[in-house]
């Protein structure tokens, strides 16, 4: 094996080592809470705290220029390696081959300095990012593109260089897009469930919002309700506008291009992210429209590669472009070669598969009118109410049944679904993990199965008469894949 | 396309129904326990009752479920893929295809080591848990079927690098 040529970032890295500390510490806050009430509990004077804080800064900062003295990488042919850790010392290797995608940061604290962070995302069950911190933007592309492609630098090196100029496509979004991308899917949800955590962990509401509301109410009661609901009303509209501020700061020019089969999304205000994959590692495409996006005419598409299971959602970086108008999303069809949907077979459910559902809801329903009966006899109401609940949740389901559409042709599955909005899902036949045919009881009976194939970035089921052809299906799309040479990871 | 099933040992039969008496006993002992401590008469139907409902659920998985799953569980190493076959009422029919199987293995429970079985587990890198476990065959033919399957991997593996 050749001599690894380690090499170490700027010193300015260590602000990278220091964020990194203190995110983990912010992170990580509630488990210092005991401690602290410990010490408010033992009346501890405010010097000897504010010496305990500063000694705790002081060990954030050596953590982080030692952990900025012990990092090194190096990049070899096929193989990026990486070594870390000052006490517990770790090498890693990661090779080409096994990246699924590749992002540069450019967050606010390096621009200007004009340096970056790549991040590269392989498929590892323990599902590591991992972080290059202080390469210049332009090492970094070269970087990111013999990582991608999984050759040495020399063939890509003009690769890069031409990226900027010339592309086999290239789109810049508008405010004006990115704003209805905002109203699709504001972020309102997302910064809420951010707050909510640490106010659970504090104890937020029961000590302090739950004694205080109950005080306001006093006082609210003398005040009229319109003042309360405008006082409400303008409280949510502010959120929702800190939503689309939120979409509007990270989502700032957000530039899509394609250029040799390699998808690249580049966006942000403050820090500017650049992430990027090939076409081959593609394991899903989800064309996504809700009823905001339905009356704003718009879709949300998203681009998956292989998951590992444990990662959680929120650690993911997924490649999604927030707002597409129809043109667009014809253009994007064909860079990511999919079919015509106009020209596929497009096959709907059988009425058998409605049944099932039907039969359990209809079965919950009857026990629970059961169960309110023997509780609460003499009053209708609650009967009445898990009446209408059954019929509410059958005709969603009626809705639901009728307007899923399912399509194969030799290179893809497509199924589309959705009761308002619709999702239209797209999964490489080749690339397919596992193919089961399943079969309950009932199923049985009516002559139906459940054909449910297993990706490496998710599943799909699709409920099947004749339950023959089903089988076929299966033992088709098998021979298929294993007949087929193509990359699938 | 017809697949020629192989049958799993049928020591598998057995095996399951020692199972599921384990499993109720398992249910049962605490309701049991307590109901020697302190009835729990006015919350559940008498013991009778649940004594008696607890016996048909036995024979139910002993007499039906257990020899249903037995004669239903099968497994076939095709060309193309390894197939399963389980289940009872719900049943299922998998299919793996060779080359995107990511590594394969043997467990033996000690229940299982008892009845001379074991199960082959094939992982995949499909998401949430796309593994196919085969139960009950015995080590004679688990170990060769995991060595030729490994060794299909190991094939896969070099043809893919010239591709490159």
């Amino acid at each position: 094996m050749t001599e690894l040529l380690w090499q170490r970032p700027t010193v300015i890295t260590i602000a990278y080592f220091v964020l990194r500390q203190l995110k983990q510490l912010v992170s990580n806050f509630s488990n210092f809470i005991p401690m602290l009430s410990a010490l408010l509990v033992t009346g501890i004077s405010l010097q000897s705290f504010l010496f305990i804080a500063l000694g705790y800064v002081l060990f954030v900062m050596i953590g982080a220029v030692l952990s900025y003295r012990y990092f090194a990488f190096a990049v070899t042919a096929d193989a990026l390696h990486m070594r870390s850790g000052v006490l517990n010392r770790q090498q890693l290797t990661l090779k080409f081959a096994r990246i699924q995608q590749a992002e540069i940061k450019q967050p606010w604290y390096f621009r200007p300095f004009k340096l970056t962070i790549i991040g590269v995302d392989s498929a590892g069950s323990s599902g590591k990012e991992i972080e290059i911190p202080g390469l210049t933007l332009i090492a970094a592309q070269q970087l990111r593109s013999q990582l991608l492609s999984g050759q040495t630098a020399m063939s890509d090196e003009a690769d890069t260089t031409s990226l900027a100029q010339q592309v086999d496509y290239r789109l810049q979004f508008s405010l004006g897009e990115l704003l209805r991308g905002g109203l699709m899917d504001n972020k309102v949800w997302l910064l809420m469930a951010v707050l909510v955590y640490p106010m659970s962990q504090l104890n937020v509401f029961e000590d302090y919002v739950a004694p205080w509301l109950q005080q306001q109410a006093v006082a609210w009661s003398q005040t009229p309700a319109v003042t309360v609901t405008i006082a409400v009303v303008s409280g949510v509209i502010a959120l929702f506008i800190a939503g689309l501020l939120v979409t509007l700061v990270t989502d700032y020019r957000l530039t899509l291009s394609i250029h040799k089969g390699r998808f690249q999304a580049q966006a942000g205000l403050l820090t500017i992210r650049s992430l990027s994959f090939r076409y081959h590692k593609l394991q899903r495409v989800v064309f996504k429209q809700n009823l905001r996006g339905l009356l704003l005419k718009r879709w949300r598409l998203t681009l998956n590669q292989l998951r590992p299971t444990v990662r959680k959602q929120s650690q993911q970086q997924v490649f999604s472009l927030p707002v597409l108008d129809q043109s667009l999303v014809a253009t994007l069809r064909q860079h990511l070669q999919l079919p015509e949907p106009n020209q596929l077979p497009w096959h709907a459910l059988p009425f058998a598969a409605l049944l099932g559902p039907s039969l359990v809801i209809a079965l919950l329903a009857m026990v629970a009118s059961w169960w309110c009966y023997v509780a609460i006899p003499m009053d209708n109401f609650p009967l009445r109410l898990i009446a209408a609940i059954w019929l509410l949740l059958q005709l969603l389901l009626l809705v639901g049944w009728r307007r899923y559409r399912w399509a194969h042709d030799a290179h893809w599955l497509v199924v589309r679904q959705g009761i308002v909005g619709q999702r239209e899902q797209w999964y490489p036949l080749h690339k397919l993990q596992q193919i089961n045919v399943n079969q309950s009881p009932w199923q049985r009976l009516l002559g139906v199965v459940t054909l449910q194939v297993i990706g490496a970035a998710g599943s799909e089921r699709v409920t099947i008469q004749p339950a023959v052809s089903a089988y076929q299906l299966q033992q088709r799309w098998l021979t298929d894949i294993s007949s087929s040479q193509k990359s699938w990871m | 396309m017809d697949i020629s099933w192989q049958a799993v040992s049928e020591r598998y039969q057995p095996y399951l129904q020692l199972n599921f008496v384990i499993t109720l006993v398992i249910i049962a002992s605490p309701l049991v326990a307590a109901q020697f401590i302190e009835p729990l008469q006015p919350l559940l139907p008498a013991w009778y009752w649940l004594l008696a409902g607890w016996f048909v659920l036995l024979l139910f998985l002993l007499g039906f479920i257990a020899p249903r799953r037995y004669q239903y569980t099968g497994f076939a190493a095709t060309e193309v893929a390894i197939m399963l076959r389980r289940g009872a009422l719900w049943r299922s029919q998998r299919g793996v295809p060779l080359n995107r199987i990511q590594h394969v293995e043997i467990k033996e429970s000690w229940l299982e080591r008892q009845f001379g079985i074991c199960q082959l587990c094939i992982y995949t890198a499909g998401s949430g848990g796309a593994d196919i476990r085969i139960p009950g065959l015995p080590p004679q033919l688990a170990e060769p079927l995991k060595q030729q399957l490994l060794h299909t991997i190991a094939a896969e593996q070099l043809l893919e690098q010239n591709d490159d």
